[in-house]
């Protein structure tokens, strides 16, 4: 059961854990050391617009936060952290994407992803675009953008 | 400040003459080089660097002034609200709050009828950035010397200068000082 909610409120211990759980992935992005990263993020999401979280069975598993403008949500930073199961099979659910989608569906017109070019969570962007039309919308952007030396896949759904 | 010594002549029937008769009065010199005052915006280039604070430009540009310009130390004229734009740009004061690296300041000098901004030190430019935030009565100082170099850019008649400080935050401010809608204060000092 998968649940999502917008501006959660969750532990720096939770945060903890996610920022563990994502860091072998996350790591190669950043030209901050670990800790340094861990106490930036954790301040700079909380300055973001829009914070939500999502759980498994009550657990927290997923932790995003981006900025709002006109109405377009951009995903800025997510932290994909383990089930309770210690795995993170449920990137591979439909059930994960639509509790998110449901979610956001009634509050913003526009989502958009921009992970960094060929990350992890490009990859996993570039396998779930298909699935991100059927389940937001038309993909009304699909362009890279190059930012402080760093090339960023920008993808930009309406919601119908 | 510059201030004028005044006599007062009785003229008769309650007539007063003030005059003038020149001169200066010592007085100690204001640490006040000039200040401004903007509103915050966000906005984002679509990556994941976050721009709050005030950007004028010819295609994107955010948050508003109440101020059209500032003075430097030398007396140039820095242009806040100008659309003599030089690639696209003009004035701005504002925080990138960084995705991957550090967190910085950027402060774009905009002058008009110059191709070069003056020579950066104390003296031509200022001593320190006393930055207020009104909305939350806040207020911390950068140096100048803590600032890297202008980067200058120029269409051969007006100039854009931009000079940074990385890891502008005390740690009681770690959080960010600028929040959309904020009124944030920006004084030049001698001191």
């Amino acid at each position: 059961m998968y649940t999502c909610t917008l501006n959660p409120t969750y532990t720096d211990e939770e945060f903890s854990r996610l920022f563990e759980d994502s860091w072998d992935k996350m790591s190669e992005q950043f030209s901050l050391s670990k800790t340094d990263a861990k106490e930036k993020n954790q301040k700079r999401v909380k300055r973001m617009d829009q914070i939500g979280a999502v759980y498994k069975d009550g657990y927290m598993i997923y932790l995003f936060a981006g900025m709002v403008n006109n109405n377009v949500f951009k995903m800025d930073f997510a932290l994909f952290g383990k089930d309770l199961s210690g795995s993170r099979n449920f990137l591979h659910d439909d059930n994960f994407l639509n509790a998110i989608n449901t979610t956001l569906n009634p509050v913003y017109d526009s989502l958009i992803f921009n992970p960094v070019a060929e990350s992890s969570i490009d990859s996993y962007m570039e396998e779930k675009k298909e699935k991100t039309k059927t389940l937001i919308g038309p993909l009304t952007k699909d362009e890279p953008i190059t930012e402080n030396g760093i090339t960023y896949n920008v993808n930009k759904n309406s919601y119908e | 400040m510059i201030g004028k010594v005044v006599t007062d002549n009785v003229l008769g029937n309650g007539i007063i003459s003030h005059n003038t008769v020149g001169g200066e009065a010592p007085s100690a010199e204001d640490p006040v080089i000039s200040e401004f005052t903007i509103t915050v915006a966000s906005t984002s280039a679509g990556g994941k660097d976050n721009f709050r604070g005030y950007s004028k430009g010819q295609f994107v540009g955010f948050g508003t002034t109440s101020t059209d310009s500032f003075e430097l130390a030398d007396g140039t004229t820095s242009h806040l609200t100008n659309t003599s734009y030089v690639s696209s740009l003009g004035g701005a004061f504002f925080e990138l709050d960084s995705g991957f690296s550090t967190d910085r300041i950027d402060m774009r000098v905009h002058i008009l009828g110059a191709t070069a901004p003056p020579t950066f030190n104390d003296s031509n430019w200022f001593k320190s950035l006393k930055i207020t935030n009104n909305t939350d009565s806040a207020s911390f100082t950068l140096q100048r010397s803590g600032f890297s170099s202008p980067s200058t850019t120029t269409d051969n008649t007006n100039c854009i200068s931009t000079i940074q400080h990385s890891n502008p935050y005390p740690p009681a401010w770690g959080e960010g000082f600028f929040d959309t809608g904020d009124s944030i204060t920006v004084q030049l000092r001698r001191d």
